[in-house]
């Protein structure tokens, strides 16, 4: 399943099922260590990650930018 | 004699740094609290998420409230600038707002008037960008009816009654979703962690009756208020 495209998460703000999905198989996740910035109750959840930067309709992530974008994810 | 200050603070880190600006604001009102002055929670503001604005990854300010003399307002200026120059990360662009809330004195064009509104802004790192954010978090507490207080809680397995949360300082007001107040004798319960908003200036615990039983609103229900 495809998550992210240019690095932008495909399932919005509320997909919680694809943001676990996509963070178990990631190999950059890193839990925000501000527990207040924590969205999710799943911990591992590409929306706890540190990496994760929220815009208007979803988030970006900054370790899968275009030129470092993975095609597994 | 204490007078009453915001103090807001945005863009102190940067992308993939520990110390977030909630946390910087925590810590700072910690010190506070450890010398026995009055200080009133964080509050989390969401600003604008939008490309043309340069922010790391969630675009909000950070304000809370704090009773200080005019000797302590100036030492804890001084020491605020201090502590984020050491704390804050490499790239970020710190910027603080200060202001005595009896002398803000265009509180509904604050944003616009800036400086001349009354309010103590610094620039401390770089560009200093995040003096705009901290601005906006001054005005958003003050008009007191967006973000979220900082800090998750519980409440007893059995539950609370309203009087008893506002007794135990758990929460300063006890609303409805729809911002109505709740009987004070009414029994609250609530499993999971909980998540105080801010309503009308105060740290406000949401309700919701189902099946004729009051159960206050989750973290992940509170978020969109």
């Amino acid at each position: 399943m495809r998550f992210f495209q240019h690095g932008i998460f495909l399932g919005g703000k509320e997909d919680d099922e694809r943001a676990i999905e996509s963070a178990r198989e990631c190999e950059h996740f890193a839990l925000d260590s501000d527990e207040e910035e924590r969205v999710s109750s799943e911990e591992r959840s590409c929306y706890n990650c540190l990496f994760r930067r929220w815009n208007k309709e979803s988030f970006e992530c900054l370790k899968l930018k275009p030129s470092t974008n993975s095609p597994s994810l | 004699m204490r007078e009453v200050w915001l103090i807001s603070l945005d863009d102190t880190d940067e992308v993939g740094y520990p110390k977030s600006t909630g946390w910087l604001a925590e810590a700072l009102r910690q010190r506070l609290i450890e010398r026995a002055i009055p200080t009133r929670f964080v509050s989390r503001h969401q600003l604008l998420l939008d490309e043309r604005i340069n922010y790391t990854s969630h675009n909000s300010a950070m304000t809370f409230i704090a009773s200080l003399t005019p000797h302590e307002s100036e030492d804890f200026i001084t020491e605020t600038e201090q502590f984020l120059l050491k704390e804050c990360a490499a790239s970020a662009e710190p910027g603080i707002a200060l202001a005595k809330r009896c002398e803000i004195r265009e509180e509904s064009r604050l944003i616009a008037w800036g400086k001349r509104a009354g309010v103590y802004l610094n620039e401390l790192q770089g560009a200093g960008r995040g003096v705009i954010g901290a601005l906006a978090g001054i005005a958003l507490r003050l008009e007191g009816n967006e973000g979220r207080v900082r800090g998750k809680f519980r409440l007893p397995e059995a539950g609370l009654s309203v009087g008893e949360i506002l007794e135990r300082g758990i929460a300063e007001c006890v609303l409805d979703e729809g911002f109505r107040a709740v009987d004070p004798k009414a029994r609250v319960k609530g499993g999971g962690n909980l998540k105080l908003i801010v309503r009308a200036g105060l740290a406000t615990l949401l309700v919701r009756q189902e099946s004729g039983i009051w159960r206050a609103l989750e973290v992940e229900e509170a978020r969109r208020f």
